[in-house]
């Protein structure tokens, strides 16, 4: 997904300009009707619950109450709830944020990504920050769907191996760094993700994302124990589907300052079918790598077509630190850590602006940032406040930095009672996230209006009838 | 003619608070829905022989009106038809029924979700001259320890302001109120010439919530009440003087769980009361505290989420000053069923037993018996 240019003023902007605006001023507090983000509390569901058996199909309840359950992790009934505000209000922009982040909580990812890319393309199109936060979670979900994956494939490994791997598709292994300077080791990503690319130019090969296979690596948790040999390259392979594996590792060497050694081995008896290697500077790093793939490429007996060949040929970058900032990105978006990789993305496309896969991976790594960074709450709100036919009036985005609407409720309804506080009890909000303890409290509580006059007299309760006291008469001393 | 001026009064009222909704917009109102509450409420006390008292009970159909006018207010009103009823172990029965004062509140929104401001006034609707034996009645529901729905009948025409102010403090949220009451003066007797001149009321209230984990709320408040001079003026000497009600602290606490699909709440409450100054001298018999405490543990049934069962237990320790007063062991069950997106009914009955303790006179064992139904529209 790339970022729209801003192209001037629209409805929905200044809309959600506001609403993030709020949000990003620290308002956790309640929610009304209209709708904040942050605080809709677990400790409120009984109220949203009673709330919702008196209005079982309204759409603004049932909303809060999928925010709650979501917020509880009753992802289940949080769906249940959004279905009925979607029925009634198929537009509702929050509604459907929250259904993809519960589809999320679900670990039903093909949902998820069918609502948000749904979202995407929505008319009039979203805001810029809401395709930002959307592409974000996309890009969360990818990593999800990626570990989901592998942990199936665990799952199923002995029935993996009796299964015939896809012919001609490869995976790359992480290269395996040999030397003693730790500022290369992020490379161990770069050259895989470098052979990853140049054999995908290859037609009649199928590559493995880098990103599956060091998901399953992580799973696996092979890959901090730097065990790269062609029996664990083949089990990856079968695991990922994969016919063949590359692995490789590179040092520095005394003759010729860097190496390179790769080899191809097959998955289904881990034999090694190919082998390539190469040693220059470092500075001829993308020479080397580009050396040793054309290598394998001949011993594998793949005949490339001169277009194949030069697309091959062609280096992302001529900048050797760009690049190494780049496998620093990538080895920090492989923990997660997307904060990290953005910062390093970025570096490296400031260093080379023609490193386009630099840039790229830093728009979307910002977007994963912030999507992480977002609580859900934030994202329904920003998604919900960006316009794309949003359901009339039900949308979160109008956030407010207020406390717990209910706070008020109960101070006001305690300083000045009034029957009113029997609608706390039977509901006990009107805005639906109040606290309903103190409201509950306030119908416990004894006379909140006492009988003085009975009382100046001691005659209240059963005490009058008890001692006989009924009339009032008092001395004047 | 009386009586038809104050039905007449009250009916303009509701007819007037209705429509007004039309007028609102998406607002900043603290009730920012039309909704209106009625139905029917009984209550009953039996005592065990020992004592005069036998029975009080008392029924009540509420009638609340809220609505939102305008981007900012919301009106709420508040009357009950109500009958309050004491037997004795002598074979006397008193009766009292009827309309009560009606409460018009209104709430302006100062700030939104931050300060609201309060006028309400009590409109004279109800009995406020009433017999001696009456009045047995009147006093009988105005119990701290056996709460009845209605503890009062009628007053006189009365005006309190109000502010109240909410913020969040960190992980906290904090709500700070406050009241004055003014009462107009009445004849609380219709067969003698007692005047009765409430004081001023001065209420305070702080509360605070926050979450506890993800799972917990916790809500805690106190509210103090304080009070001027009463003044009673009769047609001669012995039928004046002066009370001075002791202060009011309430002070209430509640936890709230969720625990599976079910919500755990505890709640308590004290209530205590300082002894008021009767002619200049302290009253110990005003003197008193209740403490209450609940388990309510609320569970959706079905899958439709239309229903809600809400099983409780109570208990509720009554000590004046003077004697030992009451225990009270309570246990109901609340059913809110949703009829359909604009109407919604509340269940509820409850059983109580337990004792009290009168001077001089022994215990005497108490059951209760309580039901509730309260239909509501929203819209």
């Amino acid at each position: 997904m790339t970022l729209p240019t801003a192209r001037g003023p629209r409805p929905g902007v200044r809309q959600l300009a506001l609403a993030c605006a709020m949000v990003l001023a620290g308002c956790t507090g309640g929610a009304r009707s209209g709708g904040g983000p942050a605080t809709v509390s677990p400790a409120d569901l009984t109220a949203l619950e009673t709330e919702r058996s008196q209005h079982p199909t309204d759409p603004e309840v049932n909303l809060r109450l999928a925010r709650a359950y979501y917020a509880v992790q009753r992802y289940a009934d949080a769906r249940g709830a959004l279905q009925v505000v979607l029925v009634a209000q198929p537009g509702n922009t929050s509604a459907r944020a929250y259904l993809g982040l519960t589809y999320e909580g679900l670990e039903q990812y093909d949902s998820a990504r069918a609502v948000y890319t749904r979202l995407l393309a929505d008319q009039p199109p979203p805001s810029r920050a809401v395709r930002r936060l959307l592409d974000g979670r996309l890009a969360l979900l990818t990593r999800k769907e990626l570990q989901q994956r592998a942990r199936f494939a665990i799952a199923r490994e002995s029935l993996l191996v009796r299964t015939p791997p896809d012919s001609n598709t490869i995976a790359v292994m992480p290269f395996r760094y040999t030397g003693a300077d730790s500022s290369l080791r992020p490379l161990e990503r770069g050259l895989a993700a470098l052979v990853v690319t140049d054999l995908s130019r290859v037609r009649r090969l199928r590559l493995v994302e880098r990103e599956q296979l060091q998901v399953l690596l992580d799973e696996l948790q092979l890959a901090a124990s730097g065990r790269v040999d062609p029996a664990t390259g083949a089990r990856s392979g079968r695991l990922v589907g994969a016919s063949e594996v590359v692995e490789g590792q590179f040092s520095e060497v005394p003759t010729a300052n860097f190496r390179v050694d790769a080899s191809v081995v097959r998955a289904s008896d881990a034999v090694i079918a190919a082998t390539g290697s190469g040693s220059d500077k470092l500075l001829a790093l993308f020479d080397i790598e580009k050396t040793v793939v054309f290598q394998l490429l001949d011993k594998l007996a793949i005949t490339l077509t001169p277009g194949e060949r030069s697309a091959i040929s062609e280096r992302p970058t001529r900048d050797i630190q760009a690049f190494l900032l780049y496998s620093r990105g990538l080895e920090a978006r492989d923990r997660g850590d997307f904060v990290g990789a953005s910062q390093a993305f970025q570096a490296a496309a400031q260093r080379d602006p023609g490193f386009s896969a630099a840039a790229q991976d830093a728009q979307s790594s910002q977007a994963a940032k912030t999507a992480t960074t977002t609580p859900a709450a934030e994202v329904a709100a920003t998604v919900g406040g960006g316009g794309g036919g949003g359901g009339g009036g039900a949308g979160v985005g109008t956030a407010s930095p207020a406390p717990n609407q209910g706070t008020l409720t109960a101070a006001i309804n305690n300083a000045v009672p009034s029957g009113a506080a029997k609608l706390e009890a039977t509901q006990p909000t009107t805005k639906g996230t109040t606290t309903t303890p103190t409201n509950g409290t306030i119908q416990q509580l004894p006379p909140t209006d006492p009988n003085r006059i009975c009382e100046g007299a001691s005659c209240a309760g059963v005490r009058s009838v008890l001692t006989g006291t009924i009339i009032i008469i008092i001395k004047r001393p | 003619m009386r009586r038809r001026v104050r039905c007449a009064c009250l009916v303009a009222l509701v007819a007037a608070s209705v429509p007004l909704r039309l007028g609102a917009q998406a607002n900043d109102a603290l009730y920012d829905r039309f909704n209106a509450l009625s139905g029917w409420e009984f209550r009953r006390y039996a005592f065990d022989p020992g004592i005069t008292l036998k029975s009080i009970s008392q029924w009540d159909m509420p009638l609340v009106l809220v609505t939102p006018v305008g981007r900012s207010l919301s009106v709420d009103l508040t009357s009950y038809l109500v009958s309050g009823r004491v037997e004795s172990y002598g074979g006397t029965t008193e009766t009292l029924s009827g309309l009560t004062d009606t409460q018009l509140r209104m709430l302006y929104t100062v700030r939104r979700d931050r300060a609201v401001a309060s006028l309400s006034f009590n409109l004279p609707t109800g009995k406020h001259s009433l017999s001696t034996s009456q009045f047995q009645v009147n006093g009988a529901v105005g119990s701290t320890y056996l709460a009845f729905p209605v503890s009062s009948f009628g007053t006189s025409l009365g005006v309190t302001g109000g502010l109240a102010y909410a913020q969040r403090v960190g992980e906290w949220n904090l709500g700070v109120s406050g009241s004055l009451r003014y009462l107009g003066s009445y004849a609380p007797f219709s067969n003698d010439t007692l005047t009765y001149s409430p004081g001023l009321e001065g209420r305070v209230r702080a509360g605070a919530d926050r979450l506890l984990g993800q799972k917990a709320r916790l809500l805690l408040g106190v509210t103090v009440s304080s009070f001027s001079t009463d003044v009673y003026s009769g047609s001669n000497a012995l039928l004046s003087g002066w009370y001075s009600p002791g202060a009011r602290v309430i002070v209430d606490a509640a936890l709230v769980r969720v625990v599976g699909r079910a919500t755990v709440t505890a709640l308590a409450w004290d209530f205590y009361r300082r002894a008021g100054l009767t002619n200049g001298a302290s009253n110990l018999e005003t003197r008193e505290n209740v403490l209450n405490a609940e388990l309510r543990v609320a569970h959706p049934v079905g899958g439709g989420g239309r229903l809600q069962l809400e099983p409780m237990v109570a208990f509720r320790q009554w000590s004046p000053a003077d004697y030992r007063g009451g225990r009270l062991y309570s246990t109901g069950v609340s059913a809110r069923y949703g009829i359909n997106d604009r109407l919604s009914a509340i269940l509820s009955g409850r059983l109580d037993t337990g004792w009290v303790y009168a001077r001089d006179r022994g215990f005497a064992n108490l059951t209760g018996s309580g039901f509730t139904l309260w239909v509501r529209y929203q819209r």
